[in-house]
């Protein structure tokens, strides 16, 4: 989980230009002003990057936190899975 | 009658970007043309294209999975034609987008084919719908610039800008609007749309030993049209807005003729091109442009066997004797078929052509057909005796038949 966070914070610093401050756990994604597009482009790459679907579960991806916890739950699952 | 006026010109092309070096390259007989350099092309047998390939996008990198290749081409040929010409202050709700494509994004929508069909990535790139749609072109431009009038996409084939160029005219003429951004787009250079070219058989198959002389407009040895891409862009404008700002008209836009064969869906036909030939210079007479005025003609010339000879029949027709005296050059010898944006980067040239009293001319013309007994300007250019007016040919699958004149200003 926490890996997954910091990866998924490095690469919102990387494509926003985000600040440390900026990519705190708790923040809510629509407080960060983030185009919708580029919204569901980053959400893209996230699948891509760690080889998970998160599209069924977007109306749970409300803070940075809530993002890494998915994406982690979700390599579960898949790992289950196999 | 409202006039209209160009203020400024940008280009995207396989011999260069920016306009100027587009026709410096016309000029010294560059070619763009080289051998393709595409995913697969090793399973193409047509491997020569006017491919881009030194193109670098100028926008954010965020923005670009929103920007298929053809609008990242419209973007930046929209910025040179924008940054000439100067407008400051503009009424936003009178300024359009008229812009063409043939295909619009190809890329895009074969780059989430080759995930689903291929690779068996059960997805693709979620901007897929925004960046292949073909107004996305019209729609970007109209974004970067807040123009917030009609925002419009003509897909006419070859005569997509062209097509796009004439429609803002008649827009501006009667007096809809003020100020449009036109002209046109393609990146169609993908393994799927060549094949599909491939396949209809009337690609050249290019040269094996000189590939930059494979488009041969006109001549005796001429094998089919070369695929290319890129953008060109006009800033049009009424006439006496631009001159109460005081820009600096680069030409005027005088003429704008239209026709469909209506006979068959890809073979050309003269009547139909007569007929677009004549409409435009009977536009043209309004502005009191007459025939013997057209100092120079930029042709469709695509250099596949029955459209050079019918384009040939067609000029003679609609200009009669004097025909033989008018210089036609085909430059799709060196930036290839660049498609949607074939009419407005030909139209350009037609203009530099007349602003630089200087007529590009039609590369690797070393074998004239005798079925083509006008003068296309072989080799050289050719110096032009203070020219008042020029002309450019569109001649679309689809029957469609598009025809620009520009008078000198």
């Amino acid at each position: 989980m926490n890996s997954v966070l910091t990866e998924l914070q490095e690469m919102m610093r990387q494509t926003f230009s985000f600040s440390a401050e900026q990519v705190r756990p708790e923040n809510k994604l629509k407080n960060l002003d983030i185009d919708s597009l580029s919204i569901i482009e980053f959400i893209y790459d996230l699948e891509l990057k760690f080889d998970v679907s998160l599209a069924e579960r977007r109306d749970q991806l409300e803070t940075i936190g809530d993002i890494a916890r998915i994406i982690s739950l979700a390599m579960t699952e898949k790992d289950a899975s196999a | 009658l409202r006039r209209v006026a160009v203020t400024g010109m940008g280009v995207v092309s396989p011999v260069g970007t920016g306009k100027s070096s587009f026709f410096d390259a016309l000029l010294s007989g560059k070619s763009g043309i080289s051998p393709v350099d595409i995913p697969h092309h090793e399973r193409l047998k047509v491997r020569v294209a006017g491919q881009i390939k030194d193109f670098v996008p100028d926008v954010e990198k965020k923005r670009l999975g929103q920007l298929d290749r053809f609008s990242q081409f419209a973007l930046a040929a929209a910025r040179e034609a924008w940054s000439e010409a100067g407008i400051s202050e503009f009424n936003a709700e009178s300024s359009g987008v008229y812009f063409g494509t043939s295909i619009g994004g190809a890329g895009t929508l074969e780059a989430g084919y080759a995930n689903l069909f291929q690779k068996n990535i059960n997805r693709v790139h979620p901007l897929s719908v925004v960046a292949a749609m073909p107004n996305a072109a019209a729609a970007n431009i109209a974004l970067d610039y807040g123009l917030t009038g009609p925002c419009l996409t003509y897909s006419v084939a070859c005569a997509s800008s062209s097509v796009a160029i004439g429609e803002a005219c008649r827009a501006i003429q009667c007096g809809a609007i003020t100020i449009a951004l036109a002209g046109g787009a393609e990146a169609l250079l993908t393994f799927g749309v060549m094949k599909s070219w491939e396949a209809l058989m009337a690609l050249a198959p290019g040269d094996a030993e000189h590939p930059e002389t494979s488009c041969r407009p006109f001549a005796h040895d001429r094998t089919g049209l070369v695929l290319g891409e890129g953008a060109g862009a006009l800033v049009l404008e009424d006439m006496e807005h631009a001159k109460k700002r005081g820009a600096r008209i680069v030409a005027e836009v005088a003429g704008y003729g239209l026709s469909n064969d209506a006979m068959h869906l890809s073979r050309p036909e003269a009547s139909g091109q007569i007929r677009a030939i004549c409409a435009a210079l009977a536009d043209a007479a309004k502005y009191g442009i007459s025939p013997v005025d057209v100092a120079y003609i930029n042709a469709h010339g695509t250099a596949t066997t029955a459209g050079d000879k019918t384009e040939t029949e067609a000029i003679k027709a609609a200009f009669g004797t004097a025909a033989a005296g008018i210089p036609v050059s085909s430059t799709k010898a060196l930036h290839a078929h660049m498609m949607g944006a074939a009419g407005a980067v030909e139209f350009i040239a037609a203009i530099m052509a007349m602003n630089q009293a200087t007529a590009p001319p039609t590369m690797h013309l070393w074998k004239p057909d005798p079925e083509c007994d006008l003068d296309y300007v072989p080799l050289v250019p050719r110096v032009l005796h203070q020219p008042r007016a020029v002309m450019s040919n569109s001649f679309a699958f689809g029957g469609t038949n598009a025809v620009l004149i520009a008078r000198h200003c």
